[in-house]
């Protein structure tokens, strides 16, 4: 099992989210919004359960909600679940909310698109992707 | 005026640390008070994010109330300070009933100890339960960093469906 410090889990989330900060990973810690540290040896420690719980907190934080809702949506989730939340936290790197472009195609797939790319670049994912989808329904 | 005050936690870490601290403004007798402004004077070292509830604050740092509520903080230290007792010092100028000016001070001890002293740090469930319901503030290093997150996606809802002449004419390959 791999285990960190506080510091080396800073340094972790750090590459999701540069605004993240020792002090904040510790009072995530003392009031109980991340899972209680392991022991090992007599020396309690992070895992990378604290790094999947603090990457799916920061995602849904983006998002708006506050830490009590936060803590009880992810009260009864696995572990694979948090996991998935925190994956998408790029999604909602504010830089890139703010940059990119989100198409809606069906209620459930939408696009988030690269301002690196050419309009008629987009335009052809938009519609292949559409295709597909009406090819599905078919 | 009651001026009660609580601390998410005991004690906080003398470099890097965090703690929320809780104003509870109320009147005594019910007796109305208005106009109410909040000075808050931290100790070197120690720093405060704009308040948590988005009361009105100025650029001095002075929170103004129209009446009595409740004021979250989140205090902070960055580089090493002493271990000692450090004070936070709340200046609360308001107007009573009467419509004369008072004002009262309140001083706030604050432990500071090193992280490797927090094992016996003791928190207030009842503070943190408050400050989880507010909106995530994240502190930076300089306030005048200081962003709100929480950016919705911006999101272009198109219509997927034919159109009435595309399902007429459509030739299905």
């Amino acid at each position: 099992m791999d285990t960190f410090t506080a510091k080396q889990v800073t340094e972790i989330i750090q590459l999701d989210d540069a605004k993240m900060n020792l002090r904040t990973v510790r009072y995530y810690t003392q009031i109980g919004i991340l899972p209680p540290l392991e022991l090992v040896g007599n020396k309690r420690v992070y895992t990378k359960k604290h790094v999947q719980y603090l990457r799916a907190i920061i995602t849904l934080s983006r998002t708006g909600e506050t830490l009590a809702a936060i803590q009880e949506k992810l009260r009864n989730l696995s572990m694979e679940e948090i996991e998935k939340i925190g994956d998408q936290i790029n999604l909602f790197n504010p830089e890139r909310v703010l940059e990119s472009e989100t198409h809606q195609i069906t209620e459930d797939v939408a696009i988030t698109l690269s301002p690196r790319l050419s309009e008629e670049v987009k335009q052809k994912v938009i519609e292949s992707v559409s295709m597909l989808l009406r090819g599905d329904r078919d | 005026m009651n001026i009660e005050y609580r601390l998410a936690k005991s004690m906080m870490e003398n470099e890097e640390g965090l703690n929320h601290l809780w104003i509870r403004l109320a009147e005594v007798d019910q007796s109305e008070i208005t106009d109410i402004q909040i000075n808050v004077g931290m100790p070197e070292g120690i720093f405060r994010l704009p308040n948590l509830n988005h009361h009105n604050e100025d650029e001095a740092g002075t929170i103004v109330l129209a009446k009595t509520d409740d004021l979250m903080l989140e205090i902070y230290t960055t580089n090493q300070i002493a271990c000692v007792d450090h004070a936070i010092t709340v200046d609360i100028v308001f107007m009573d009933w009467q419509k004369h000016r008072c004002m009262q001070s309140v001083s706030i001890p604050i432990r500071v100890v090193l992280a490797d002293e927090m094992e016996t740090v003791e928190i207030d469930d009842e503070v943190v339960n408050r400050v989880t319901q507010l909106a995530i503030k994240q502190a930076s290093n300089e306030l005048d960093e200081f962003e709100v997150i929480g950016i919705r996606p911006k999101r272009l809802t198109l219509n997927n469906e034919y159109s009435f002449l595309e399902q007429k004419y459509r030739v299905d390959g």
